[in-house]
């Protein structure tokens, strides 16, 4: 809305309650009565003036004050009420009706007074006048007079009392006879007045009469009353109005007085639920805040078991693809070999086994993860067939108990109970189970042996189980250990996977498909005691299957292997880190096949201690080649520790690893180079080669002899000779320079390099060895943030220069 | 909270009163009529056709004094020479003497001028009865030019030039000079002239022996021969019309008609009027010729005679006659000098 309209509508608002209250006031109340009041007593007035006139008429009242002054109070009264009358239409002409009727009645009345007092005179007088001729006629003979005059008398006296024209036309004969009778001339001026009475008399008293009932007639009492009427009726119009104003005004009021009382009632309402909500807001708040606080809680905890998880998942992942690419570089290492024709059958026979043993390994690792995938992805099933538990231990036990016996273990397997010949259950999950819980035994245990313990429980029972213990007097499990045992991705120590092999995911799978069977394995152990793993399952229904007491046995064996030989790293000594056998034996044939000389660490540990044995004795190894992965002390561990200890030869990094950051951890961690596994024959020889010409450059001696010609660098200033004294002494402080610089990168002090670079190329290009310069700048750029073996690099080429530099054309 | 139940109670409150108070609905009020009664209580005069005068009412002496200055006033005419009074003497009955007045310059008026005595009780002023007031009346001699020759503007012009009458109005009148109040203080002031107290009014009243034998037997008279059937009332006529002429013709008997003989006629226009005029008080009659409207009769015993030959039709023997002007002189009271 618009301004001005609300200000209009406020307007017409106020407008209209002025009207209401004006109205209500009543305030024509008053004139009113007094009106109503004036025409009662014009009412009342009028008939006292009927009543005197008639009283005048008969002769009661012989005076016309009376009369006259009722008149004239009527004609002020109406002059009033004219006055203070209402402004009505109706009552105007009822105003106007009654004073006309008025007017008419007082020109009556005027009329009236005048022609009555006339015939008052005649009538009164006429008798008199006729007796007095009488009188003055007695005893005369005079008859025909007398006679005459007592008839007028009469009949005059009869007219006046009841005017009528039969009566008139009687008086008028008598006044006609007596007119004819002889009058005496004394007598002649009192007969002519009697006559002219007379004559009035019959004249007058019809219109005396005729203007009495004209007078009465005038309706002047209906026009009061209409006046009366109309007033009354306009009153009620008035208090018809001044009611509805009232009414309205009250409404107004009421309405008005009940908004505020519903607009305070609202707002109690709103402040009550104001109150309330902010209370709930309150109480709200406060929940919130304490499941904001729970869920935070909660959050973090899943933050840190998803943190561990990924961390989990990682590790996993790395060790996964270690597991596989050792395995396959064996395979591919062996199957090199067998390529070389120089080869015997034995030496053939070894290395297809080793192919054979690494591929099977290989293909029970990628059994295993695909098995935990499809365990995690619920995808895994167990059949429900019948199987024989006797034939599926002894299948079992008879792979194992060779390596048992590799191992100079027994091997024993006992029914502790009779057992079933057949059970409803999944024989090929069984036998995996078996094998997995049979290899860890033999795996594990170094002295003493693994038994195999057999029960059947609960034959009877609706659910009958057979488990099956494996006990071994091995290396035993920390409480730790065993909590971690079958969590998926979880390995206590990478160090004892490395040291005894397999995926780590054995006892998650076996566990997983043993409650799958309706069962579970247990664990009890003692470290360094043993450990007991139980494999519970269920058998189905036992009725009526036959239950055997004994065992059989069977057994297959193994052939060994060997190592040969190509040559091309002639002399070169190798100390090669490397846990797994296989790759032991791979990689030291592959060099010793260049005519290395191989020493072989089975730890980190080892290595270091190797390394630095050899350094100390004058015999150091040109070049290192480290596993990353290892027992006891890790590559990483390793190399990090020889770097410490000042040690400055050559470490290439071998690594399955395939992760992105692998590379830049290895050469973080101060190795020169890296090699991934399965090792490429020729990439081992060039790495190899390469790292230990590196070096051989880095550390020669100044050669004895100077170099060739060509290979010398002349100042640009050689022909200056002014300058050639200042050349000749920068050119001989250059080998105190370029000697700081290799200790200083021997050292892997950045700082030192970048300082030691900035000088030379500050300082070669003035004294003409641009080639320094820039050889220099190059080191200075990469000094800070470049790869060590990069600094390394650019360092000896600018040693190298600086070698060559010469003051002057030789 | 019990704030909020405080003003929703009370607003109820006020609520409630104040749609009993706009509820509370006029009535079409009737007051009880006030019954007229006819006043036969006590009447002294009983059955007579004359009655005693009723003193003035109470007025107010200083509009009385202001009147009367202004009745005696002079200025107020057009010259400065005539005044109410110079008509109206008020040492000679209220009139001139005159058959016909004297105006401004000389002028004469048409008729006979009526006293100013008591002229108050008459419901009709002018031979001719053409206003019905006293306030009304003043302005026909006032303008008139014949006679004071002047205007409502130019009286109250003089009256307001003079400041004695300035400070007069103003003690009496909050609206000062004005032609309302000075047509309302000549008129109170004439409201006071009256002659109460007369021996007749004095019989009337019980008295008997306030007037002589021959007095009561003029007043026999007076009735016996009808002329109480005109003059009759407090004012002994006054108070109606009637024709001059009525058993004989008067103008023809005078000697030729003129205007102002055609009396009410002049004013109502009906042929019924023709000749008609307003019955002359007899109070001050013994005092006042000469008589009727024309000035005609110079004496009050013509008079009687000619009444009673044109008006009652008869004869007064000398006797009745002299009689009946014995009774005349005992209507006028001491008021009028």
């Amino acid at each position: 809305v618009r301004p001005a309209s609300r200000v209009a509508a406020g307007a017409a608002l106020l407008a209209v309650l002025g009207l209401l209250v004006v109205q209500s006031r009543d305030a024509a109340r008053a004139s009113f009565l007094q009106v109503a009041e004036g025409t009662r007593l014009e009412s009342a007035l009028d008939a006292r003036l009927n009543e005197d006139v008639l009283r005048s008429r008969q002769g009661l009242r012989r005076d016309y004050d009376a009369l006259v002054g009722t008149a004239g109070h009527l004609r002020r009264l109406a002059h009033d009420v004219r006055r203070d009358a209402p402004a009505d239409p109706a009552v105007s002409s009822a105003l106007d009706a009654a004073d006309e009727a008025r007017s008419r009645k007082e020109a009556l009345l005027d009329r009236f007074q005048s022609v009555s007092s006339v015939l008052t005179n005649s009538v009164s007088y006429l008798p008199v006048a006729i007796d007095a001729v009488l009188a003055a006629t007695a005893g005369e003979p005079s008859a025909a007079l007398r006679g005459p005059l007592v008839d007028l008398r009469h009949d005059a006296l009869r007219y006046m009392l009841k005017p009528g024209p039969d009566l008139a036309a009687v008086v008028a004969d008598d006044l006609a006879a007596l007119e004819r009778a002889p009058a005496p001339p004394h007598l002649e001026k009192d007969l002519a007045a009697v006559g002219a009475h007379a004559r009035i008399v019959l004249r007058f008293a019809p219109v005396v009469d005729a203007t009495l009932e004209e007078l009465l007639a005038v309706p002047t009492a209906a026009r009061y009353h209409a006046l009366q009427d109309a007033l009354r009726a306009a009153r009620e119009r008035q208090v018809r109005t001044v009611s509805l104003s009232r009414l309205l005004l009250g409404a107004l009021v009421t309405a008005f007085a009940l908004s505020v009382a519903l607009l305070m009632a609202r707002l109690r309402r709103r402040a009550l639920r104001l109150d309330r909500e902010r209370g709930d807001v309150a109480r709200l708040n406060e929940e919130l805040e304490g499941r904001v606080l729970l869920r935070t809680q909660d959050l973090a905890r899943a933050n840190e078991a998803l943190a561990a998880a990924s961390r989990s998942k990682s590790e996993f992942l790395a060790n996964m693809s270690h597991e596989i690419r050792t395995p396959m570089a064996a395979v591919l290492g062996y199957a090199d070999l067998l390529l070389d024709h120089g080869l015997g059958a034995t030496e053939r026979l070894g290395y297809v086994q080793t192919i054979r043993r690494n591929g099977e390994h290989l293909l029970t690792l990628l059994n295993d993860i695909l098995d935990l995938s499809k365990i995690e992805a619920g995808k895994a099933t167990v059949e429900s067939i019948p199987c024989s538990p006797a034939r599926i231990v002894v299948d079992v036990a008879s792979l194992m108990r060779v390596r048992a016996v590799e191992k100079k273990l027994w091997f024993e397997i006992d029914y502790l109970t009779p057992v079933p010949e057949t059970i409803c259950g999944d024989p090929t999950r069984l036998r995996q189970i078996l094998t997995n819980l049979l290899g860890n035994a033999v795996k594990f245990t170094d002295m003493g042996g693994v038994r195999v313990l057999v029960r059947c429980d609960g034959r009877d029972s609706p659910r009958p189980r057979i488990s099956f213990c494996v006990a071994d007097t091995g290396i035993g499990l920390t409480a730790e250990q065993i909590e971690g045992l079958f969590q998926p991705f979880t390995q206590a120590d990478s160090s004892t996977t490395r040291r005894f092999g397999g995926t780590g995911l054995g006892l998650t799978i076996c566990q997983r498909f043993a409650r799958m069977l309706g069962g579970d394995i247990t664990v009890e152990s003692t470290p360094g005691q043993g450990s007991a793993f139980t494999l519970t399952v269920e058998t189905g229904p036992l009725d009526g299957v036959p239950m055997y007491a004994d065992l059989e046995e069977a057994g297959p064996s193994e052939p060994p292997e060997r190592a040969p030989t190509p040559a091309e790293l002639t002399g070169l000594r190798v100390l090669l880190a490397e846990d797994g056998a296989d790759n032991q034996r791979l990689l030291s044939m592959f060099l010793r096949q260049t005519g290395a000389l191989v020493t072989v660490a089975d730890n980190g540990r080892m290595a270091v201690d190797g390394a630095l044995s050899a350094l100390a004795a004058g015999e150091p190894f040109d070049v290192i080649l480290m596993d990353m992965q290892m027992p006891v002390l890790d590559g990483y561990g390793a190399t990090a520790s020889l770097r410490a200890r000042a040690y400055e030869r050559p470490i290439v990094a071998l690594t399955a690893h395939a992760m992105a950051d692998d590379r830049a951890r290895c050469l973080a961690a101060g190795c020169d180079d890296y090699l991934t596994k399965p090792v490429d024959k020729a990439s081992l020889y060039a790495t190899v080669r390469r790292a230990a010409a590196g070096w051989r450059d880095r550390h020669a001696q100044p050669p004895a002899l100077p170099p060739p010609l060509a290979a010398l660098l002349v100042s640009e200033l050689a022909d200056d000779p002014e300058m050639q004294a200042l050349v000749d002494d920068y050119v001989a402080a250059l080998p105190d320079r370029t000697e700081a610089l290799g200790s200083a990168v021997a050292s892997a002090d950045r700082e030192a390099i970048g300082c030691l670079a900035h000088q030379l190329k500050g300082s070669a290009g003035s004294y003409g060895f641009m080639s320094i310069t820039d050889a220099a700048a190059e080191l200075e750029r990469v000094a800070h943030a470049g790869e060590i073996a990069e600094i390394r690099r650019r360092a000896g080429e600018l040693t190298s220069l600086c070698a060559r530099a010469r003051g002057r054309a030789p | 909270m019990s704030l909020y139940q405080l003003a929703l109670v009370a607003t109820l409150a006020l609520t409630a009163a104040g749609g009993a108070w706009f509820l509370i609905l006029p009535e079409a009020e009737q007051p009880p009529v006030d019954s007229v009664t006819t006043t036969a209580a006590e009447d002294p005069a009983r059955g007579e056709p004359l009655r005693p005068l009723e003193p003035p009412g109470p007025l107010d002496p200083a509009k009385v004094a202001l009147g009367k200055r202004l009745f005696l006033d002079p200025r107020l005419s057009g010259d400065g020479t005539v005044s109410c009074a110079s008509c109206h003497d008020l040492q000679r009955a209220g009139v001139d003497g005159l058959a016909r007045s004297r105006g401004i310059g000389g002028a004469t008026g048409a008729l006979n001028t009526p006293t100013v005595y008591d002229a108050w009780r008459n419901p009709v002023q002018f031979w001719d009865g053409r206003v019905d007031s006293l306030e009304a009346q003043i302005e026909g001699p006032l303008t008139s030019p014949t006679e004071m020759g002047s205007s409502f503007a130019a009286a109250i012009a003089t009256l307001q030039a003079d400041p004695s009458y300035a400070r007069a109005f103003a003690a009496s009148y909050p609206q000062g000079v004005t032609r309302a109040a000075f047509v309302d203080a000549v008129a109170v002031f004439e409201r006071s002239l009256s002659t109460t107290g007369s021996r007749f009014d004095s019989f009337l009243r019980g008295d008997t022996g306030a007037l002589t034998a021959d007095e009561q037997a003029g007043y026999r008279a007076f009735k016996t021969y009808g002329c109480a059937s005109c003059h009759q009332g407090a004012n002994v006529g006054g108070n109606m019309f009637e024709t001059l002429g009525v058993f004989r013709d008067y103008f023809v008997d005078r000697g030729g008609e003129r205007p102002e003989d055609l009396g009410r006629y002049n004013v109502t226009g009906l042929a019924e009027d023709r000749h008609r005029f307003r019955v002359p008080s007899l109070r001050l009659a013994a005092r006042t010729g000469p008589y009727f409207h024309d000035g005609s009769v110079a004496t009050l015993e013509a008079a009687v005679q000619v009444m009673a030959r044109y008006q009652l039709g008869r004869e007064i023997g000398p006797r009745e006659e002299q009689l009946i002007v014995q009774f005349l002189k005992t209507l006028a009271g001491p008021g009028a000098p």
